[in-house]
């Protein structure tokens, strides 16, 4: 009879129900990279300083110009590099490159209209000359540019050309600052100038390498802020891990062993010089991580989203995402006898290799050292488990241990500052130990109920996300549309 | 009485033969109260009523499938169930016999929303243990999915406050069917289910047919809509249908013959006393009283007509109805269009029985109708018809044991052309025969068809219904 029962097709066909899963193709950021990179070049600076005959005062001010000005950008670009990661990784999956370099443009002046004001305002507080402060400046600005440039590259992979701009930048760079320091050149201006050329090269590598792997822009340069609403955590998992790696450095600045230097630069060199070789000894993670994620657990990853995506049966799911954690149990067992054995031969033979390189290192030095090694293994392996997290787009669970890490690290840090001088180092180990706890913790839960999460977690119905950015950007997308719209139209007229 | 009528994508949203119906129904009945239990699709058609509400309508409760995709989740997605939920769940998934008292109660109270639950590992563990058992092959996410989407409306809707009454009346099986079951469990009152076709047969055309299912998962959802047949079946006191055929499908699918009754639609006879025959034009003009719907096979209309005019050039077909399905609309305008046929027109919303007084006789080509009032007044406007032999057509043009006045119009068979032609053929010219049939449409009407008789049958029928409540109840 008629008029009975609505029509099915209504309510349940569209692509809501029959969504599919994704997987992630998300190029993590190993950050390590790019800062041992830049303490290379901090070293040559050091030592063509040393070279060049400046006096203590200038060497100290050029470190902690350079370092202030690397760390801060840094610190600033990790805000975003994540929600740039997985948006770059969407628009691959998608296949929309055209809206990649765009959303670079957006991103880099985003942080510079936000990070350039604030560094100025900092250089300005530390009444610093002009000259350095022009220097520093600059040296911000161009970190800002290429740190974003190198989390675009990472995420084609591309790591050996990460590697060989930034050595043709360092090797510049000291070129320049031989050249300039030989001429008599004021010393600390003529090294930080150097420093700027380096990375002003580095910058023009990479824009170059950019440009041959992404095809011209279209679209609107900030689309990707609506990629902050769909992923919040994401911000913060990336301010926090990164913050969280710094803020000890940081404070020790504050303790008896820092000192200022200039204004608002502080230094504690007895702290820094060891936190900076401990830093050294996580490249081996660094190194294996990229390469254990890429040879080995891609390929089951990807196996393990294509069977749910594909139509594959529960046994076939089930086996793969068998196959898919073993592999996973096993990188990270791999990864972390490596990072322990090495961390093991730096800690032991650390007398005999600071005597081959002729530093001098004090007892002091040398016991931070140790105990800071123990920290950044404890790290190494603790941010990997955080990738392996994002990976499975558990941002939220990814939060966790970058708050861990950042909390405890503060908090201990300060803790070890009432302390004698022999605890200094124990608040970051704390930390370290802790990060790499919850991240255990977190991945062991996430994994153990691994279907659970892709599944259930995902929403039944797909609502459009609404958030404030998200209305941002369609008004911006309008805009762009209607004047788009408005040349087109108005071409006719003017000719 | 407080009468609960528990409807499905009809009265008040939908104009048709299930309104009208409901209409006449409430009406007949002033000493009983109603209360309006409408499931929509879509929220949007909150408020959006086609018909005038009786006075007897004490209160309208809408329920809206898609109102379960929008509920908010609270963040405790650990849902622990008990052994009993888990299974009848499980069956509930497997569309086999779920225990309905622990669903309801499961779902009313706080255990969880049907979203929740759909979000929980639980749900999980048994789509899975389901997947292994029957789908071992098939797509492991399609089919979570799948199940997701069958199952979300029902346990919302049974989640949801019921509204009281002193008797429950569904007047289809499917989720309204479901809903009057749990509804007349959850608060122990007598229930009714009138079915006006056969729900379960028709989704299942639907879904044969929908190119949304994944293929291999059409079976189950075909099984959903019969347990949600089971479920009202198994609990409803008395049964109804409008034809003896349909009775025998209602046995088929589950329904204990013995609460089941046959029962006629009924039309004001009156009312269609004074149509005058039409006066002699020099056309034949052929009318169609139907929806534009695809279930109503407007494309072989057209694709006949289009053959007759090559015979006829004088005939003539309106078609009368409301656009149901504008795309299919838009499909009969193009075939129109192809075949270059004159002479079709879709006068819109007209006063038919004023129409009617211009046409010589009707024609239904429908796939599948229960038993279409289009018939029935288009007999007592003395209009004999070529119709399709679905439904309960047969019993309407020809009579049945009871009936021996003859035959008032003539039968194809479904999607069948030139059988089609033929009997418009004949019917065009051949006067005296529709004279004939007019007379025996108008007569039959008068003796069976008749609103007042229907309605003391329903009476009855809930009379029945509460003194087997009050039977089993005092056991």
């Amino acid at each position: 009879m008629a008029g009975i029962g609505f029509e099915l097709k209504k309510l349940f066909s569209g692509s809501s129900i029959i969504m599919k899963l994704r997987a992630n193709l998300f190029s993590s950021i190993v950050i390590a990279g790019p800062m041992i990179m830049g303490a290379i070049l901090l070293l040559g600076i050091k030592y063509l300083a040393v070279h060049a005959g400046a006096s203590l005062h200038q060497q100290d001010l050029l470190i902690v110009i350079i370092t202030y000005s690397l760390l801060f950008s840094l610190l600033l670009i990790n805000i975003l590099s994540y929600v740039l990661s997985r948006y770059v990784a969407d628009m691959v999956y998608g296949n929309m490159h055209e809206r990649i370099m765009p959303s670079m443009y957006g991103s880099i002046s985003l942080l510079l209209a936000v990070g350039a004001p604030a560094w100025a305002l900092f250089l300005y507080l530390s009444k610093l000359p002009l000259e350095y402060s022009i220097f520093s400046f600059t040296l911000f600005c161009l970190a800002v540019v290429v740190w974003t440039q190198i989390s675009y590259i990472t995420d084609i992979k591309r790591y050996k050309e990460i590697i060989y701009g930034f050595t043709f930048g360092i090797v510049s760079s000291l070129a320049a600052g031989f050249i300039f320091t030989t001429n008599n050149v004021e010393v600390v201006s003529s090294l930080l100038a150097s420093a700027c050329i380096g990375y002003g090269i580095i910058m023009t590598t990479y824009t170059f390498i950019l440009h041959r792997h992404f095809p011209k822009g279209k679209g609107i340069s900030l689309k990707f802020l609506e990629w902050i609403n769909k992923f919040p955590s994401l911000p913060f998992v990336g301010f926090f891990s990164t913050t969280g790696l710094f803020i000890h450095i940081m404070l020790m600045w504050h303790s008896p062993l820092g000192a200022q230097v200039h204004g608002l630069f502080y230094h504690a060199p007895p702290h820094d010089i060891p936190a900076l070789f401990g830093f050294f000894t996580i490249l081996v993670t660094t190194v294996n991580f990229v390469t254990s994620l890429e040879v080995n657990f891609y390929p089951k990853y990807k196996l393990f989203f294509n069977l749910l995506n594909k139509g594959g049966s529960l046994k076939d799911i089930e086996k793969s995402k068998v196959e898919m954690l073993t592999v996973l149990k096993q990188e990270l067992l791999y990864l972390a006898l490596r990072q322990m054995f090495v961390s093991i031969i730096s800690i032991l033979l650390i007398s005999e290799i600071l005597n081959v390189i002729g530093v001098g290192f004090t007892t002091t030095m040398i016991g931070l050292f140790r105990v800071l090694c123990i920290g950044y293994a404890f790290y190494a392996i603790g941010n990997t488990m955080l990738l392996y997290l994002l990976y499975f787009a558990a941002d939220g669970a990814a939060l966790y241990p970058a708050v861990t890490l950042f909390l405890v690290n503060t908090i201990g840090t300060y803790a070890t500052l009432t302390l004698p001088a022999n605890y200094y180092g124990f608040g970051f180990v704390t930390a370290a130990f802790c990060m790499f706890a919850v991240g255990l913790w977190k991945l062991v839960s996430f994994t153990r109920h691994l279907e659970y999460h892709v599944f259930c977690q995902q929403p039944i119905f797909i609502k459009p996300n609404l958030g404030l950015l998200t209305h941002f950007v369609h008004w911006l997308e309008s805009r762009h549309e209607a004047k788009n719209r408005k040349s087109l139209t108005g071409k006719p007229q003017d000719i | 009485m407080k009468i609960c009528l528990i409807l499905e994508g009809s009265y008040p949203f939908v104009q048709g033969g299930v309104s009208k119906w409901v209409n006449d129904m409430i009406r007949a009945m002033p000493e009983h109260d109603f209360i309006i239990w409408a499931i929509g699709d879509a929220e949007e058609k909150s408020g959006k009523y086609v018909v005038d509400l009786p006075p007897n309508v004490v209160a309208v409760k809408e329920a809206f499938l898609d109102s379960a995709l929008k509920q908010r989740i609270r963040r405790s997605l650990n849902i622990r169930i008990t052994p009993e939920q888990k299974e009848a769940v499980s069956q509930l998934v497997r569309c086999g016999n779920p225990d309905l008292n622990t669903l309801l109660n499961a779902f009313k109270t706080k255990m969880a929303n049907p979203v929740e639950f759909f979000m929980s590992e639980a749900s999980l563990e048994i789509i899975k243990d389901f997947c292994a058992d029957e789908f071992p092959f098939a797509g492991f996410t399609d089919l979570f999915w799948t199940v997701r989407s069958m199952f979300l409306p029902l346990l919302y809707l049974i989640s949801q406050p019921m509204p009281e009454a002193d008797l429950y009346h569904s007047c289809s099986t499917g989720y309204a069917g479901a809903l009057g079951a749990f509804a007349s469990m959850k608060y122990d009152k007598p229930y009714v289910v009138t079915e006006h076709g056969i729900y379960t047969r028709e989704r299942e055309e639907e879904i044969l047919r929908a190119d949304w299912v994944v293929s291999y998962f059409k079976e189950l959802w075909i099984s959903m809509f019969y347990m949600f047949s089971r479920f009202a079946y198994q609990k409803a006191h008395r049964v109804t249908s409008l034809f003896q055929r349909a009775a025998v499908i209602q046995e088929d699918l589950g329904c204990p013959p013995e609460k089941i009754s046959v029962i006629g639609n009924g039309i004001k006879v009156e009312d269609f006393k004074d149509i005058s025959r039409k006066k002699e034009d020099g056309w034949i003009d052929i009318a169609a009283i139907v929806r534009i719907a695809p279930i109503k096979d407007i494309k072989t209309m057209i694709y006949s007509f289009s053959q007759l005019k090559q015979e006829l050039k004088n005939a003539r077909l309106h078609i009368l109805g409301a656009v149901d399905d504008e795309e299919y609309y838009q499909e009969c305008l193009s075939l129109i269009d192809y075949l270059k046929v004159k002479d079709i027109i879709f006068p819109g919303f007209v006063d038919i029985k004023k129409y009617l007084e211009n046409i010589d006789f009707t024609l239904l080509t429908s796939l599948s109708e229960g038993q279409p009032y289009a018939i029935i007044e288009s007999l007592a406007a003395g209009l004999p018809l070529v119709s399709t032999n679905v439904g309960s057509c047969r019993e309407l043009v020809e009579g049945d044991k009871h009936d021996r006045f003859g035959s008032a119009g003539i039968f194809v068979t479904p999607l069948r052309q030139s059988e089609m032609l033929e009997a418009l053929l004949e019917m065009s010219e051949n006067k005296k025969m529709r004279a004939r049939m007019s007379k025996v449409g108008r007569q039959r009407v008068n003796a069976f068809y008749n609103v007042e008789k229907m309605v003391d049958k329903y009476q009855a029928t809930y009379q029945k219904a509460i003194e087997i409540w009050q039977a089993s109840d005092s056991n």
